[in-house]
């Protein structure tokens, strides 16, 4: 990457503790069934049925799409449409906290011979445990292997969490290295791989050295750990993958999902657990944070929790935030209501101050330049947001639109304080019509958004 | 069409235009200070009223297009300012609120105020006064003296140099000029500045600065006397480095400015007017829109041929 933005990481708040936490469980969580639109799963159970901890809710009904399982034990008390952080609503099961079949930890059942799982075994083990990647497009993991082309030579651990705040992968890694470097010799036999390397942002020193004494001490030799400059969005997959091959940006997924893998630390760990404990995938490592939260910290959430529930576990709020946000500002999502739930994919629940979030008034462009330096993938983001800003879609593709990883560079940097991702992402979604999953995440946010309802 | 504050990115960078064009008004500062010790009251005088004339410009067009008043990102002072810089301090006052008020007028606010404008503003009004008063224009007075005295002058079309000083004095800008282009160490320290806050890009001035006076003595003239007077060095520093006139890209800036240079030769060497370097950056900033479309970043994953 020759551009990106360098961002205040403010990663201190919640690192101030490598553990990640665990918060008393929550006393109701409403699972979502379905991550994407081309996803089908049918729930296995009825109104009113006890599930236990880890119990099986819902079979896939396509090749898309994973089991959802029961991230709590309790009473199925509702499944119907309930409010989905990345926008609209979703069919969701509610499962409350009862009593009498409480069970407070996931009991493991280690898996016999698990070191010598063949491919298929293991593409099943992901499909029926649920597992995706733990990143907001939450790919399915078997999915996402399959799709990994035969000659890739690279395994590529993404760590780098270039977005301010978020520290899951940096304490996950502190807390459970070995964990995290099994998960990727799992996945390095599946796929075939030759080299497995973790990519880290260059304020993770502690990190690089710990990780670079357990390859030591495992004496794995094809395993390396690679420090990257930490500039804003050096952890998007595709860009990350470009990188490390040192070829040209090839848009999003060529390298990322064929030739040179990105998985997410936090997905290893989730597969070396349902690999090895055959946990299914019913918690993952969240960061509280942004600035209004009391504590501030990584912690197991449940999936499937209410945000109002985790804020109040994580004793409460210290003022109204100015917005809510899934996941980091940088690419996260606002929130209207706290009573969303905790997806696969939430890396953060973030509560921003209002002079965070600010937004200084719109005026016209200058022609700074500031944006085109700032570009990852070296469009001119003033040029196509001024095409499409005049509704000349076509011209905006001409000057580059499609090639937009929307990391948001431009509407953050510019002086002006134009909406350029809004107006880029208006000529791309007139190119694109509903090809991948962020495609729909975007779009259903927008949609929602046009209701205007405001964070209460 | 709706602003959709509610997408991302949620945070945006401290920067604002105010704050970017209230910059580049305290990097005049040293130059400013110069110009009031030079001429103290003339200079006074002639600064008071350009910015007078450019508020009435743009109160005027308030009113007239109903529009809000954008006085607090600065750019009308900033343009009166640069104005008065470029004028001599012996101008009568209405030519000089006159020229203010033109450069302002016609100069940004027909376009659609800042961010709009093709021309950039001061030189507009700059080249008005010198087309209409030439002679006004041409005097000046000894600094600290105040003897009215013709300003010095290359004659390029005979190659000879008329009341030229020597070379501290070019650099102290001690000679009979207008009020701001003649101190060269007051330029460049404001120069320094707008670098230093990361506001122009440093090949700019200098590509332009050796363009001029390659070519100049190309023609047989005196390589770095030719630059020192006339101004070249203040438009290096102020005038084509601004943003809003000049190409996007840091490419295209840099062919820019060759471009200027070359066209500022070759008006002073075959035109009849006095300096041609009004005119030629006025034609260097019609040729703008195509060099951004010449030059332009094609993304990295494009099979266009091109910058990458």
């Amino acid at each position: 990457m020759r551009y990106g933005i360098c961002l205040e990481g403010k990663k201190e708040a919640s690192l101030i503790s490598w553990a990640i936490g665990r918060i008393s469980l929550a006393e109701r969580v409403r699972i979502p069934l379905t991550n994407s639109l081309r996803e089908r799963v049918e729930p296995m159970i009825e109104i009113g049925e006890d599930v236990g901890l880890g119990q099986k809710i819902a079979v896939p009904a396509s090749v898309d799409s994973v089991s959802v399982h029961a991230s709590i034990s309790g009473r199925i008390t509702d499944i119907r449409d309930f409010p989905y952080p990345l926008g609209g609503m979703r069919t969701a099961i509610e499962i409350t906290a009862h009593e009498e079949n409480r069970r407070e930890f996931y009991q493991p059942i280690e898996r016999e011979d698990w070191n010598n799982l063949s491919r298929e075994e293991i593409l099943k083990i992901c499909q029926e445990l649920g597992l995706v990647d733990l990143v907001p497009e939450m790919h399915p993991l078997h999915k996402k292997i399959l799709k990994v082309g035969e000659k890739s030579s690279f395994l590529i651990i993404n760590a780098c969490e270039s977005e301010p705040y978020i520290t899951t992968n940096h304490a996950l890694l502190m807390s459970h290295p070995v964990e995290v470097l099994k998960g990727a010799e799992i996945l390095r036999k599946t796929l075939g791989a030759e080299r497995v390397l973790l990519a880290l942002e260059d304020h993770q020193l502690e990190v690089a050295e710990l990780i670079k004494s357990k390859i030591y001490f495992l004496r794995w030799k094809n395993y390396e750990v690679k420090l990257f400059r930490a500039r804003y969005p050096q952890g998007n997959p595709s860009i990350l993958a470009s990188d490390i091959l040192k070829a040209k940006f090839e848009g999003s997924g060529k390298f990322a999902e064929i030739e040179a893998p990105v998985f997410d630390a936090a997905t290893l760990y989730a597969l070396y657990e349902a690999v090895v404990y055959q946990k299914p995938l019913i918690e993952r490592p969240v960061t509280i944070g942004g600035g209004c939260t009391v504590e501030s910290r990584n912690v197991w959430l449940p999936i499937g929790a209410s945000f109002q529930d985790v804020l109040r576990k994580c004793r409460g709020l210290l003022r109204e935030p100015g917005k809510l946000l899934m996941g980091g500002p940088m690419r996260g999502f606002a929130q209207q209501s706290y009573e969303v739930p905790v997806l696969k994919g939430t890396q953060a629940i973030l509560a921003l101050p209002r002079e965070v979030v600010k937004k200084g008034k719109e005026g016209p462009c200058i022609r700074c330049n500031r944006c085109v330096e700032a570009c990852p993938v070296e469009i001119s983001p003033v040029l196509v947001a001024t095409a499409s800003e005049f509704g000349d879609f076509d011209l905006a593709r001409t000057y580059g639109a499609e090639q937009c990883i929307e990391c948001g560079n431009c509407s953050y940097i510019c002086p002006a304080k134009r909406p350029m991702l809004d107006w880029i992402r208006a000529a791309k979604q007139d190119a694109i019509i509903l090809e991948e999953d962020f495609v729909d995440i975007h779009q259903n946010q927008e949609q929602d958004l046009l209701s205007g309802a405001k964070i209460r | 069409m709706r602003v959709k504050t509610q997408l991302p990115p949620h945070i945006s960078a401290s920067s604002s235009v105010p704050q970017i064009v209230w910059k580049i008004v305290a990097a005049l500062f040293p130059l400013i200070g110069v110009s009031l010790w030079f001429y103290q009251w003339d200079a006074v005088r002639v600064f008071a009223f350009s910015v007078l004339g450019s508020l009435t410009a743009e109160f005027l067009c308030t009113f007239l297009w109903k529009g809000k008043l954008t006085l607090y990102d600065g750019s009308t002072i900033l343009t009166s300012l640069l104005l008065a810089l470029m004028l001599p301090p012996t101008l009568p006052a209405w030519m000089i609120i006159l020229g203010s008020f033109f450069a302002v007028f016609f100069g940004k606010e027909v376009f659609g105020g800042l961010g709009h404008m093709p021309f950039h503003p001061a030189i507009v009004g700059r080249v008005f006064l010198q087309v209409t008063f030439p002679v006004s224009m041409s005097f000046t007075l000894q600094p600290l003296e105040g003897l009215s005295r013709p300003a010095p002058f290359l004659w390029m079309k005979e190659e000879i140099y008329l009341n030229m000083p020597p070379l501290p004095g070019l650099l102290l800008g001690n000679y009979p000029g207008t009020l701001g282009e003649t101190c060269i160490v007051a330029i460049l320290v404001g120069g320094l500045i707008l670098f230093w806050q990361r506001l122009i890009y440093w090949e700019v001035p200098v590509l332009f600065v050796l363009t001029v006076s390659l070519i100049s003595w190309g023609m047989g003239l005196h390589p770095w006397e030719s630059v020192l007077v006339g101004g070249i060095i203040f438009v290096a520093c102020f005038i084509i480095t601004d943003p809003v006139t000049t190409p996007l890209t840091r490419e295209g800036n840099r062919v820019f400015s060759v471009l200027a240079g070359v066209l500022v030769c070759v008006l002073r060497k075959w035109t009849s007017s006095l300096e041609g370097i009004g005119f030629a950056i006025l034609m260097a900033n019609a040729l703008t829109p195509w060099l951004d479309q010449w030059i332009r970043p094609r993304g990295t994953r494009s099979n266009e041929r091109g910058k990458r």
